[in-house]
């Protein structure tokens, strides 16, 4: 699935959007969590990660895991350097007021999956 | 090969994972593979964010061969009391600040460790932390990685060697071999003494003489006993001390500080009466290899600590420090696998080669330098001490069948002596104390004392010994071993180039030899 068709399945308000959707290639897998050590070991590589961190460093762990994109929930927005830092790492960032377990829900509907451990 | 290193700044979230980040770039130019490079990242990451969110400072290191990444993160800040608690997945002392971020999840050493195919932790409490971590290419799989075996630094010069044969009888471990008239070191039994390099007439053994690079500022000399008094011969104490000042180091520490505490904690552990008795302070290296190698049994009696070297060289993470090695396995030890290049490994001879000018020139000024002289606790009772290689072997022979009695604790030194006698110091080992009390500067009190280091990694078996990995298989060799022997002159004479009958059976039988060496068969070459 490719991101513009989840941003829009969602109603994802997009904070990248300089960056062209269409560069990331298909989407199919996803991560929940607020642990960046968890992400940065967890998070499946060309995957989402829905998050409330909104600080830099979640880009960072982003690049390191290769992440498409960073869903941020509950309303949760992260400021301007960070968004810039995004764009400039490719990585697309998504705004939503929905809460990180809804979000999780509705990308599960739309195929997307987890990694399962072990 | 390339080494690349990277500062990293306690506290500083704004630019935390600047340093991974750089690394990435520079790997992925070369071309690493993803699999290799995510788990790459998930090391020098985490490591990084630990000394954001931990420590004042420190540097990350990374050098990349064709078969692996070696990668090394050093900081100054508060280490970690208590290391296997620390590599708990979710146990953290992380701040409150470091924890709203989502960092602190406890989730750091443990993702360093499933990352790495090697990985190796040192740390000092209220001083810091060093972790190493490797990566191997290619095999993907971290399971089949081993441990790196380290060779001993012990050099074979075959040009002076007039075969005399000595060695292969003075070897305490039959490491020796002759083969066509000249000593080849079994490098897998070898450990690390100075009992070749002492018997030897003609000096063909040596531990690596690379001769002194130039000091940097405030670097800091590191001394086994000994060291001074045999400099000392050369010249008058304050004559050499204001040449190794001018060389430019700004401090001379003597590793018996190192020997004290070390000695303190085993008491300490003895005293406590938790673990096996006697209490086995790793002190010297040699002795430690003897008990890996052939007391497998009397592991568990060895203080699970660094040696005093190698806690000396971990105690200045930051700072200049030049080791003066006073045999093999120390010299090993302590310039194993450390990609900083703060530590330099040095022989006493390139030393004195780079003293001796300097004490043929008057200095204009003389440099103050002081020397802290270590206080020496009295030894408490059941502590039996013994050096010399025939004592120590004695004494952990009786110690394995539980004949020492009530022993709580062993000073072992494989130099007759202790490090004072090692024959890579020249020095006259009766004079030492007198040396160091009369020449060395009383009164001077150290900056930072000397610590013990635990041991993140207990000490384990030498498969050195091992005839063959399959057990079944090594019993058979071990019959024909016992055949071959009782089929030989029994002389022990040394002409087959091996120190004994049973050592030459054994070669035959491992394949290392040809039983037409032994002159006393009937088909003798």
């Amino acid at each position: 699935m490719k991101l513009r068709q989840i941003a829009e399945a969602l109603g994802l308000e997009n904070l990248t959007t300089e960056l062209p959707m269409e560069e990331a290639g298909n989407v199919d897998s996803a991560h929940a969590s607020d642990l960046l050590s968890d992400v940065l070991a967890n998070a499946p590589a060309g995957g989402v990660l829905i998050t409330i961190q909104v600080h830099m460093n979640v880009v960072a762990v982003a690049v390191h895991a290769g992440l498409a994109a960073v869903v941020f929930a509950s309303g949760m927005r992260p400021p301007a350097d960070v968004r810039a830092r995004a764009a400039a790492e490719k990585i697309s960032l998504f705004a939503t007021r929905e809460s990180t377990f809804d979000t999780a829900g509705k990308l599960y509907a739309l195929g997307l999956r987890g990694k399962t451990k072990g | 090969m390339i080494t690349l290193s990277f500062r990293i700044a306690g506290g500083d979230f704004d630019s935390a994972g600047l340093a991974a980040r750089k690394l990435k770039e520079q790997l992925s130019k070369l071309g690493v593979d993803a699999s290799v490079l995510r788990r790459a990242m998930i090391a020098a990451y985490e490591a990084e964010m630990n000394v954001v969110i931990h420590a004042r400072t420190g540097t990350l290191w990374a050098r990349v061969d064709e078969t692996k990444l070696d990668l090394e993160v050093a900081d100054e800040g508060p280490g970690i009391p208590d290391v296997a608690l620390a590599l708990q997945e979710g146990w953290s002392t992380a701040s409150e600040q470091a924890r709203q971020m989502g960092f602190g999840a406890g989730l750091g050493l443990p993702n360093i460790r499933r990352s790495s195919d090697h990985f190796q932790i040192e740390t000092r409490v209220g001083r810091g932390t060093r972790i190493r971590s490797t990566i191997l290419f290619g095999t993907g799989s971290p399971s089949a990685a081993q441990a790196p075996v380290s060779a001993i630094p012990l050099m074979v010069d075959a040009d002076r060697c007039r075969g005399c044969r000595r060695c292969i009888f003075a070897c305490p471990v039959g490491a020796i071999r002759a083969r066509d008239r000249r000593p080849v070191l079994r490098e897998h039994l070898c450990i690390g003494c100075t009992a070749c390099i002492e018997e030897c007439p003609d000096s063909a053994f040596d531990i690596p003489r690379a001769p002194l690079p130039v000091v940097p500022a405030d670097a800091l000399l590191l001394a086994p006993r000994g060291l001074l008094a045999a400099l000392f011969g050369i010249r008058p104490p304050e004559q050499v001390l204001s040449a190794l000042r001018e060389l430019g180091f700004t401090e001379v520490r003597l590793l018996e500080e190192w020997e004290e505490s070390l000695l303190a904690e085993a008491r300490r552990e003895a005293a406590a009466r938790e673990l096996p008795l006697p209490r086995i302070p790793p002190l010297c290296p040699p002795i430690t290899a003897v008990i890996e190698s052939r007391f497998p049994s009397l592991i568990p009696n060895l203080c699970v600590f660094h040696s005093p070297a190698e806690a000396a060289c971990e105690e200045f993470p930051l700072r200049p420090v030049f080791l003066v090695a006073a045999c093999p396995g120390q010299y090993g030890e302590c310039s194993r696998s450390s990609l900083t290049e703060r530590l330099t490994v040095v022989s006493p001879a390139a030393l004195k080669a780079a003293i001796r000018p300097l004490l043929d020139v008057q200095p204009a000024v003389r440099l103050p330098l002081g020397v802290a002289v270590p206080h020496r606790a009295s030894p408490q009772p059941g502590e039996l001490a013994a050096s010399g290689a025939r004592s120590v072997l004695r004494v952990l022979s009786r110690a394995e069948t539980g004949a020492l009695g009530r022993a709580a604790l062993l000073e072992l030194r494989f130099c007759a002596g202790g490090c004072s006698a090692s024959p890579l110091l020249g020095s006259q080992p009766e004079l030492t104390d007198m040396w160091q009390t009369v020449a060395v500067t009383a009164g001077v009190t150290p900056q930072v004392p000397a610590g013990v280091a635990a041991r993140a990694m207990p000490f384990a078996q030498r498969p050195g010994l091992r005839l063959d990995a399959a057990m079944g298989e090594a019993i058979r060799k071990l019959s024909r071993i016992d055949g071959e022997t009782r089929s030989l002159p029994g002389r022990d004479c040394g002409s087959c180039g091996a120190p004994s009958c049973a050592a030459f059976a054994e070669d035959v039988v491992m394949g290392r030899a040809a039983r037409a060496d032994c002159p006393f068969t009937e088909n003798h070459r």
